[in-house]
């Protein structure tokens, strides 16, 4: 399945938070999200493709995501593989005994909202200003979101969060390996 | 998550007989189904190290489970393994998740099985395409288990201490089957004599 989505960086957040509920945007999370990245170090065609498997806590639900960038300037431009599972520490353990290695261990404040069928998720991450992540199945939906906000479609980030951080902010993160609101080392 | 494994395999002739057996006992008995496995390889020696990685269609679940062998391991008869596992919400998106990591489908296995609980512990009926009917007791007990087994009219000299995908192998090797022939009932149909 490919991710049909846009970042919009420095917005602010109360503003946007106003102006989705009053278009009756409907506010169904806001909650800090534990993500594991997991990586073949060695393989080139990793680092090269970025592929990455990501588990995550999202509330009381635990998943499994498969990445690989295939264009970042294009909506759509990552693979994106996911399930729920059971047992994160168990699932953990499996992908370290398949030779994967924890890459990073990171963390993220996420206030999602949702509108029709396209969501709109306010996120917090330790040392960027809140960026808002539009998302839905299709380009048409993703950018009929940001013209609801009022938002110029010429500004739309489609970098994965590495990029964000290195691109963007000149923050390099390759070898940080907990990238949370209270260490970063 | 299960980090230890520990259980008893005997291949079986009368599984009637030793079921009525089971409940004669007090056994209890759980549940019925049928399970569909995919075992991965990575092309690297995974599978030849006694490393598995399987992928599980149950009637209601999806199980994903990492197994090797202790490196303590030294009973001839008992399967002693280190266990991990984790139900998975979509079994499609699971494979390919798997396959992007590097693994390739090497042997698809179907098992019907019944469980029982007797005495405290968990004890299965299996039938496995091609290889016939076993029973199985996980336990880390050794003590209980054998006075279960006794109870039976088993005993733990009986035991195999190889899996099913490996049992297999070594079957299709006797039976000059391909090695990718499927341990499913409908190949198991295919292959008799007509």
């Amino acid at each position: 399945m490919r991710e049909i989505e846009a970042h919009f960086l420095e917005v602010d957040p109360e503003a946007v938070g106003q102006k989705l509920s009053a278009l009756g945007a409907k506010k169904v999370q806001d909650e800090i999200i534990i993500d594991r990245i997991y990586e073949h170090l060695s393989d080139s065609d990793w680092h090269k493709h970025k592929k990455r498997v990501r588990l995550r806590q999202d509330g009381k639900k635990s998943q499994i995501t498969f990445k690989e960038l295939k264009d970042f300037n294009v909506l759509g431009g990552t693979e994106e593989l996911e399930t729920e599972i059971s047992d994160l520490k168990a699932m953990e353990q499996i992908l370290l005994y398949l030779g994967l290695s924890l890459k990073r261990r990171a963390e993220k404040r996420r206030v999602r909202y949702i509108l029709n069928t396209i969501k709109f998720d306010l996120e917090f991450w330790p040392k960027l200003k809140p960026l808002l992540e539009i998302e839905s199945d299709s380009e048409d939906k993703v950018r009929e979101g940001a013209k609801l906000l009022g938002l110029n479609w010429e500004n739309a980030n489609f970098m994965d969060m590495k990029d964000i951080y290195e691109k963007i902010y000149n923050i390099p993160i390759e070898n940080i390996k907990i990238l949370t609101f209270d260490k970063f080392e | 998550m299960k980090d230890k494994e520990i259980e008893i395999k005997i291949k079986i002739d009368d599984r009637d007989a030793l079921t009525k057996k089971v409940e004669a006992l007090g056994g209890i008995f759980k549940e019925r189904g049928n399970e569909m496995d995919v075992l991965y390889d990575d092309g690297k020696g995974f599978y030849d190290a006694h490393k598995v990685l399987r992928l599980r269609k149950a009637d209601k679940t999806n199980v994903l489970t990492y197994k090797e062998k202790l490196p303590k391991s030294t009973s001839f008869n008992l399967l002693e393994r280190m266990e991990l596992q984790t139900e998975v919400g979509d079994y499609q998106i699971m494979d390919d998740i798997i396959k992007h990591l590097g693994f390739v489908p090497y042997r698809i296995k179907e098992k019907k099985y019944e469980d029982y609980l007797l005495d405290g512990l968990k004890v299965e009926f299996h039938t496995v395409a091609f290889l016939g009917d076993f029973i199985e007791i996980e336990t880390e007990d050794i003590n209980k288990l054998k006075i279960v087994l006794g109870k039976l009219g088993l005993n733990l000299e009986q035991g195999i201490n190889r899996d099913y995908g490996t049992l297999f192998s070594e079957y299709c090797e006797q039976h000059n089957l391909p090695k990718d022939t499927p341990c499913t009932f409908e190949a198991e149909q295919r292959s008799l004599p007509h």
